[in-house]
């Protein structure tokens, strides 16, 4: 009797198991959250060095149009403009084509085709930027400057190659919200004498609204936060582009190009991390949208 | 059979690629009845219900003759969407579209194109009373129809079929997925609604077919054992397989 008590309220080996399993678990998401915590605060530090210790402005910073660090003038809003510009053409292109891939792929081609492409189409998310920046550069700008003129470096470049390499996430992710809808919301359709494409329209499409938003929504934020692939076909010159053929520079390509030319601790290195700063506000935006877009879908 | 034939099928096959799952059925629905089609798993009898308004074009081979109105809506030329205007469907899970209730209602009716307010919110009313459903969501069309229990979202389905008028609704399983006392109150609105229309039902359910039906029909392996009245079916079946089926012998 009293060996059964001792077993019944000791710890065992399970129970120690357990113990160590959530310490474990603990562990890894204080070091995931404190990483995070670091980063913000870190580059928060360094984003704002520029407006306390070198006198600059914000609202000289954010609306300012000459960027010549060496010259000590810091308007970052070229860049912002070029970035916006580049993600939002290339998200409302890439749209259209990942909903109209999606809806053949789920609902009027064989579920074969779907079962040969996601592997396909999962492989092109794969593919390191840099090819993508090396496609644009090889083959789209030469084309743009045979079609349009002049340098075939900017915009219109950089929109081609952010399109290429969004379209296989939101195809991906469209699908994925496409197959999400219940099989018995297209049977019930058709059974009050629904054609297929009425089906699609009047249901399914609403049904998957918020998975396609947040599918646009994601592939816009990896286009905003591209770097390399962007900086490979935009010509990079810091003004506020006039045209889809004129080159100009993002926010990320200022970045790469800039942050091995200038020294620690200088005003010119300071202005690079405020970019820096604004990039990571706006992946949090775009983060906090998705958040937003698929909590309305779980409704 | 002295009442008028809504629907009847003529030497109705069905099969799944190379696999015969339905020979030879010949019924005659009659019109402003209930219809059970009983049966073991596997018998068919979903299967043949589903053919009749042509649900199963996608899926499987319909051979054989589906009259309906004294055209053969079995034939490559038949306008499938009219067809399933004519004859709806409700299934066994309820199926409500994530829209409002008076969307869901008007959802077939739309289709057709139809935009006349008056006409959609006099239809709302209509047939949410048809499936006894008004009293309880009246003041709340505009609300989502995913919010109601699984009881008052069948009802809303049959209400969403009724909508458009149709001669003949069909039902697989409907009240299978549903408590005991959601299954009596769709039971009641079935045996309302057949002073408008024909119902066919496929049923697990034998004291659903018992109470509601006026004739059963008895599948097995495919083939049509028997169909009669009801209580013909229950009291003396003529076949010795149904009388083994009712008493419980195998199924």
């Amino acid at each position: 009797m009293e060996d059964l008590k001792k077993r019944l309220t000791q710890p065992s080996i399970e129970s120690k198991q357990e113990w160590f399993g959530k310490l474990i678990s603990y562990l890894a998401m204080i070091l995931i959250g404190g990483l995070v915590g670091i980063i913000l605060i870190f580059l928060t530090l360094k984003g704002i060095a520029l407006f306390k210790d070198n006198g600059v402005g914000v609202w000289h910073f954010l609306s300012g149009t000459d960027w010549q660090p060496s010259h000590h003038h810091y308007g970052a809003l070229p860049m912002i403009v070029t970035s916006f510009s580049v993600t939002v053409l290339s998200g409302i292109i890439a749209l259209p084509l990942a909903l109209i891939v999606a809806i053949a792929i789920t609902e009027m081609l064989p579920e074969r085709v779907y079962q040969y492409l996601q592997p396909l189409i999962e492989l092109l998310v794969g593919i390191p930027s840099v090819v993508y920046g090396y496609l644009g550069l090889t083959i789209i700008v030469p084309y743009l400057r045979q079609v349009f003129g002049g340098t075939g470096f900017g915009i219109l470049a950089a929109t081609c190659v952010l399109f290429l390499m969004i379209l296989p996430t939101m195809t991906s992710m469209t699908i994925d919200s496409f197959r999400a809808v219940p099989q018995k919301y297209r049977q019930a359709s058709i059974g009050l004498g629904a054609t297929r494409w009425q089906t699609i329209s009047r249901v399914i499409i609403p049904s998957a609204k918020n998975g396609v938003l947040t599918a646009m929504v994601f592939g816009m934020a990896r286009a905003f936060g591209e770097a390399l692939a962007v900086q490979m076909v935009i010509g990079n010159t810091t003004v506020i582009p006039k045209g889809l053929m004129e080159s100009s520079a993002t926010l990320t390509s200022v970045l790469t190009t800039g942050i091995g030319n200038t020294v620690m601790g200088t005003a010119s290195n300071n202005a690079l991390w405020s970019l820096a700063l604004i990039l990571l506000v706006m992946s949090l935006a775009f983060n906090l949208l998705m958040r937003l877009s698929s909590k309305k879908g779980a409704r | 059979m002295q009442t008028k034939t809504a629907l009847e099928t003529k030497n109705l096959q069905v099969l799944y690629g190379e696999k015969h799952v339905a020979h030879d059925i010949n019924l005659k629905f009659p019109q402003n009845q209930i219809t059970a089609l009983i049966g073991a798993s596997g018998s068919g009898k979903s299967t043949v219900l589903r053919s009749l308004n042509r649900m199963n074009d996608d899926f499987a081979t319909v051979k054989g003759e589906i009259n309906f109105h004294g055209v053969n809506i079995n034939q490559p030329k038949v306008n499938v969407y009219r067809v399933r205007q004519q004859i709806g469907m409700v299934f066994q899970q309820p199926t409500p579209f994530p829209m409002s209730i008076y969307e869901n209602v008007i959802y077939g009716l739309r289709l057709t194109g139809e935009k006349d307010r008056r006409v959609l919110d006099q239809r709302v009313e209509e047939s949410l009373r048809q499936a006894a459903l008004w009293d309880e969501v009246r003041d709340q069309l505009k609300a989502s129809a995913l919010a109601l229990s699984g009881g008052q979202q069948q009802r809303l389905c049959i209400a969403r079929t009724l909508a458009v008028r149709p001669e003949i609704i069909l039902m697989d399983e409907p009240t299978s997925a549903l408590d005991p006392v959601s299954t009596s109150q769709i039971e009641d609105t079935l045996v309302q609604l057949k002073k408008h229309l024909t119902i066919i039902m496929v049923t697990h359910n034998m004291q659903q077919a018992s109470r509601s039906a006026d004739w059963t029909a008895f599948m097995h392996q495919g083939h049509l054992i028997e169909f009669d009245k009801t209580d013909t079916i229950f009291m003396n079946p003529h076949e010795q397989k149904t009388a083994d089926y009712l008493s419980g012998k195998f199924g």
